[in-house]
């Protein structure tokens, strides 16, 4: 099962993960990280004057606004628009409005009270953040907070530990700025729109002169490396505003990181994980019951499927003929297990330089 | 439709040249790429049909092949044994170079579309290698941690690549940024999607391995991937975290490849285990979706089109580059190369 | 080189069906903002109808105990409830005992209460139409509570004399029935033993004092103070209840085998009280809402209810309903029944009990783990409730995923829900 995944090898190889990547809140202050890098942009003027077109040319639609409205995957059928509620000014919130008995004593928690304007989850939700950002009494548990919004990363919801806070000189402070914007701009109607990207846009060219002056520091001693910076630096004035806006908030990669560490292992990596040092398995001797019973497991993966063309697969076929252990692998050939005759053979091997 | 028997040989990947219309380049492999040796194809589209220009035969299976964009008769080769071979199309026999820096299985080669001087390799062995012709060792390693199906340079940027792996995550890395510890990886993105949270409300499947992705050639931060899990999704780099753009479903078995056209800024094709190629839109063509009325996630992706001569798991197409748009080709397990015309498929 | 096996082996992995998107149980296992949720599934325990603790609650007293438990512990701002959908059979004035358990158990005015009656399958039922609501907006959170006094309303069927429209009709007349009748008719036609029913019976009780005595069921209960007269002084005295008490240990095939025959006047007449389910009190509740309402709540995501559905067949076998629900659940939810972990299925009998293993082909190591209303009882309102209070538990304790819950009703129906733990 998908969430079986467990196995002996899965901590130490997470551990290694862990200990791979540097999370050092020094790392954090010290490096610049930046979406955007120089050479990315040139120190032409009109460079990023078509970029307003361009992005409306491209977008069929923001994929933000697609989230929430997807159709329930069982078939149930989505709440017909007509009972949400109507707006401010409707005559049901009077009456809501009303405070005829006493209200049960609450729980120390502060709740939310039912609300107009409830057009959808996504809209309470966005009222939501922008309650929790002024009420840090609320207690979300530790990692479900992650940011939707790009830029807005650094709002009140992370707590608990989570070094969010202070640590963002250097190349954060654009997204600092983003940040406030961002708040503020919650406070009104839920619009996110070209207007804040192509903010975060600007910000972060801002950005990136000042990391041009400070000059790149390359990990890499390589002139290669230089040659495709380089190249780069040459490409981007030929580019017609093509350019990747790429979000590297190191916490939103830490939140990945962290969240593939807990994922147990997928197929081939279960079969064999990468960790650099896994000689044995390549040396080993062929397990020929053990490839029979791959191969009856596969054929049981699609014994359902009727149609002729699997019926007649010849991969099947071959399948089935490893299963029965009428054929086997030796060496880099398929044979067939009676006489060591050659089964289903390739065109024969030449000696080949590897 | 034109047909190329890769007799003994079951096919893995189908590349056209970028240089010239009528050549295309096949890996394939003996005893499906399980055992045996592997096969590269150089053949060409001539008014009698396809033939074989010539072969080079590989000790190992060939998973995956990819033109130099730099040089005409030059390709490379990624291999069952962890070599990348690098091949001059005017000789014979053997490769100018045998990079043997991988340990496990190269399931994929790119070429740098942009600087075109260098080029890519991923592997079983979790890592991504980048490559000059000119040099006998790698350049640079990237960390994957998984066994990497598919990498690929971006076509818009000559220092971002990005990759797709077991551990069913979209990572895209940056080259121009500093190394320090996080190894140019700029973006990790769960395809399947991120657990629910108070912020999180899109669909979030169980993980399952991705075994292809491609660069969209028109608009530079949406990636389609596939996988195991049988749907094609896009992302867009501008929101990584906001899941994907459109769920393309459709396939019955794993999806093996998918390649964007290069003409039409909304469509893809791919293959898949089911033994069909499909053709698809994402549904962002202007005026598409106007007659739906919502922006219900992937509502305007659908299939356009399949083609179903292959009898055994399709594994490779690449979209023909010049001449009339909408010609491809694709192999497959059953020892065939097809050319044919997309258009010829679509339904309604 | 490198071995075939690897190779072949990473293959294999891009077949798994279970992985793949179009698999019923990979949708199933989706996360979207739009499912219905559990954030809360409690009972209390189950006792003997006239001998047990709850023998003296009434069933407001049982509803107040409940709610009142589910109100404070769900830590759910009580305003939030709209709606508590009692599931209940046999008591009269339902909607009155909802409404004003409702409030007594300190709910506030705003939180109203309806009544649902499918007799046994009413439990699942009120799950069922809190979720609709819910799905159609109608609002946004509710509460399901299956609940039953068999001690204080005893089920004398209806003495509502039936027109004779129904009682000539064919199919209609079957409903003079009793339900001992109809498991004599599941017995006979499908020709299931005295010994098999015996055997099953026997399993029943045998997995409920495992159940019971490693603790498993106190996953489940929620203990309540209930008023207890002793029979004798006639004394009145306060107790804590919150121990099944049907489940007699030590059951054995054999045992059961020496019980006569409850019903000799139908034949094959192989009906026992050893081997049908007991009368029983007790009462089981579940909090629902929409998956990103839990989100924003903060909310506990317990499992999330995948849909139920509902089947008629002939009143006189009307035991065999699960053999028509179940699969017709499975169907649309495209799930194979491989695809499921935990199955429970309510005891009504040992024949239709035995039947329904059979013809449906289940694995008996999912069936009932704990045991069920054989060992432990059928508050009839309160089964469809309790059913899912334990297949969760069950599927926690095992660590898996999905559990359908089942049970045939009586004068000829089935339901079966699908439920998904997501501990």
């Amino acid at each position: 099962m998908a969430d079986n995944m467990c196995g002996p090898s899965n901590a130490l190889q997470n551990f290694q993960k862990h200990s791979t990547v540097d999370r050092t809140l020094q790392q954090d202050r010290l490096v610049q990280r930046h979406p955007t890098s120089q050479g990315f942009r040139t120190s032409s003027a009109n460079t990023g004057l078509l970029d307003p077109e361009f992005e409306a040319f491209q977008a069929g639609h923001l994929p933000f606004e697609a989230q929430g409205l997807r159709p329930h995957p069982q078939g149930f059928v989505e709440a017909p628009q007509t009972f949400q509620q109507p707006g401010a000014s409707g005559w049901a919130s009077d009456f809501q409005r009303l405070n005829i008995s006493n209200p049960i004593p609450q729980l120390h928690q502060p709740f939310r009270s039912q609300g107009q304007n409830t057009k959808g989850w996504r809209q309470e939700f966005v009222r939501h953040q922008g309650d929790v950002a002024a009420d840090r009494n609320m207690q979300l548990p530790a990692g479900q907070a992650g940011p939707s919004y790009r830029f807005s990363s650094m709002n009140g919801i992370n707590m608990g530990g989570q070094h969010m806070g202070g640590q963002h000189m250097g190349g954060f402070t654009s997204a600092q700025a983003q940040s406030s914007s961002m708040a503020q701009e919650r406070q009104q109607e839920d619009v996110f729109d070209e207007a804040a990207f192509a903010r975060a846009f600007e910000e972060a060219a801002q950005l990136e002169d000042e990391v041009a002056q400070q000059g790149l520091e390359a990990e890499q001693d390589d002139s290669q490396v230089d040659g495709i910076q380089e190249a780069a630096s040459q490409q981007q004035q030929g580019q017609l505003g093509e350019e990747i806006l790429l979000d590297k908030s190191a916490e939103r990669l830490l939140e990945s990181e962290e969240t593939l560490t807990t994922q147990g292992l997928i197929g081939a990596d279960q079969i064999h994980h990468p960790s650099g040092t896994n000689w044995q398995t390549q040396h080993q001797p062929q397990d020929h019951d053990a490839l029979a019973r791959t191969a009856s497991q596969l054929l049981d993966n699609v014994q359902d499927d009727q149609s002729s063309k699997f019926q007649n697969s010849n991969f099947l076929r071959l399948m089935r003929q490893l299963r029965d252990k009428e054929v086997t692998v030796k060496g880099d050939k398929i044979v067939g297990t009676n006489m060591g005759e050659d089964v289903d053979s390739p065109a024969p091997t030449e000696a080949l330089e590897a | 439709m034109l047909e190329f028997k890769t007799t003994g040989f079951n096919g893995y990947a189908v590349k056209y040249s970028p240089f010239f219309d009528n050549k295309i380049a096949v890996a394939a492999s003996a005893n499906f790429g399980l055992v045996g040796n592997g096969r590269l194809y150089i053949l060409r589209l001539t008014p009698h049909g396809i033939q074989a220009e010539k072969w080079f035969d590989t000790q190992d299976s060939v998973y995956d092949t990819a033109w130099s964009e730099g040089h005409e008769n030059q390709i490379v080769a990624g291999c069952g044994d962890g070599s990348v071979k690098l091949y001059d199309i005017a000789l014979n026999e053997f490769p100018v170079q045998s990079y043997e820096e991988h340990n496990r299985e190269v399931y994929a080669v790119h070429w740098n579309l942009v600087a075109k001087d260098t080029f890519a390799s991923s592997s079983w062995d979790g890592t991504i290698k980048i490559w000059s012709p000119m040099r006998t060792a790698s350049i640079l390693t990237l960390p994957t941690h998984s066994c990497t199906y598919s990498t690929a340079f971006s076509p818009h940027s000559p220092s971002i690549i990005s990759s797709v792996t077991s551990d069913s995550h979209l990572r895209v890395f940056d080259l121009r940024t500093p190394a320090s510890a996080r190894n140019h990886l700029v973006n990790l993105i769960p395809i399947h999607g991120q657990p629910p949270s108070s912020n999180n409300h899109g669909p979030f499947s169980p993980p399952s391995e991705a075994l292809t992705h491609d660069w969209n050639k028109y608009r530079n931060t949406i990636i389609a991937t596939a996988g195991v899990d049988q749907i094609i999704r896009t992302f867009d780099l501008r929101n990584p975290q906001g899941g994907p753009v459109a769920l393309l479903r459709g396939h019955d078995y794993a999806v093996r490849r998918v390649a964007w056209s290069p003409h039409l800024s909304d469509v893809l094709i791919s293959a898949s285990y089911d033994m069909t190629c499909r053709v698809w839109t994402d549904g962002t063509a202007i005026g598409q979706n106007a007659h739906l009325g919502n922006t219900a996630l992937g509502a305007g992706g659908r299939e356009l089109g399949r083609m179903g001569h292959h009898t055994e798991f399709a594994t490779g197409v690449d979209w023909c580059l010049f001449g009339s748009e909408g010609w491809c080709a694709s192999t497959a397990w059953d020892e065939r190369v097809l050319v044919w015309d997309v258009r010829s498929f679509m339904m309604g | 080189m490198a071995p075939a096996n690897g190779r072949l082996s990473a293959v294999l992995g891009h077949l798994n069906s279970s992985a793949s998107a179009s698999s019923g149980r990979a949708r199933l296992l989706e996360k979207n903002p739009d499912d219905i949720v559990i954030t809360f599934a409690g009972r209390t325990a189950l006792t003997k109808a006239k001998k047990g603790g709850l023998k003296d609650t009434n069933i407001d007293d049982l509803l107040i105990a409940l709610l009142t438990e589910v109100r404070e512990r769900s830590n759910l701002d009580p305003n939030l409830v709209e709606d508590v959908c009692l599931a209940n059979v046999l008591s009269e004035a339902q909607g009155y005992m909802a409404r004003s358990s409702v409030l007594a158990a300190g709910f506030p005015v705003t939180t109203a209460a309806s009544v649902v009656n499918r007799f046994c399958s009413s439990g699942l039922l009120a799950v069922q139409q809190i979720a609709n609501q819910i799905i159609a907006g109608s609002i946004d959170v509710g509460i399901a509570i299956g609940a039953e006094s068999m001690s204080t309303n005893p089920d004398n069927g209806t003495s509502t004399p039936l027109s004779t429209k129904i009682t000539e009709h064919p199919i209609g007349s079957q409903m003079t029935q009793p339900m001992g009748q109809t498991s004599e008719n599941v017995a006979g036609q499908f020709s299931i033993s005295r010994e098999a029913q015996d055997a099953f019976a026997a399993k029943s009780y045998q997995k409920a004092e495992a159940a019971q005595k490693a603790g498993w069921f106190a996953d489940e209960i929620i203990p309540i103070t209930v008023q207890v007269k002793d029979p004798k002084t006639g004394k009145v005295e306060t107790r804590v209840v919150d121990q099944d008490d049907g489940i007699r240990y030590g059951t054995t095939a054999e045992s059961l085998g020496k019980i006569r025959a409850a019903f000799p006047q139908w034949k094959p007449s192989f009906t026992t009280g050893g081997n049908a389910s007991q009368l029983t009190d007790g009462a089981a509740a579940i909090l629902l809402m929409k998956r990103s309402r839990a989100l924003e709540l903060g909310q506990p995501i317990v499992g999330k209810f995948a849909g139920a559905t509902v089947v008629g067949l002939e009143p006189r076998i009307m035991g065999i309903g699960p053999t028509y629900a179940i699969p017709k659940m499975l169907g649309k939810a495209g799930l194979d029944i491989k695809d499921v972990d935990v199955i429970e299925i309510n005891e009504a009998f040992g024949s239709m009990g035995v039947y329904c293993v059979n013809k449906l082909g289940l694995d008996p190591a999912k069936v009932n783990p704990r045991g069920g209303a054989i060992a432990f009882g059928h508050p009839l309102g309160c089964t469809g409730a309790r059913q899912v209070v334990t297949a969760l538990s069950e599927l926690r304790r095992r660590n898996e995923r999905i559990a359908v819950t089942s049970m045939c009703v009586g004068l000829g129906m089935g339901m079966a829900g699908i439920f998904v733990s997501e501990h």
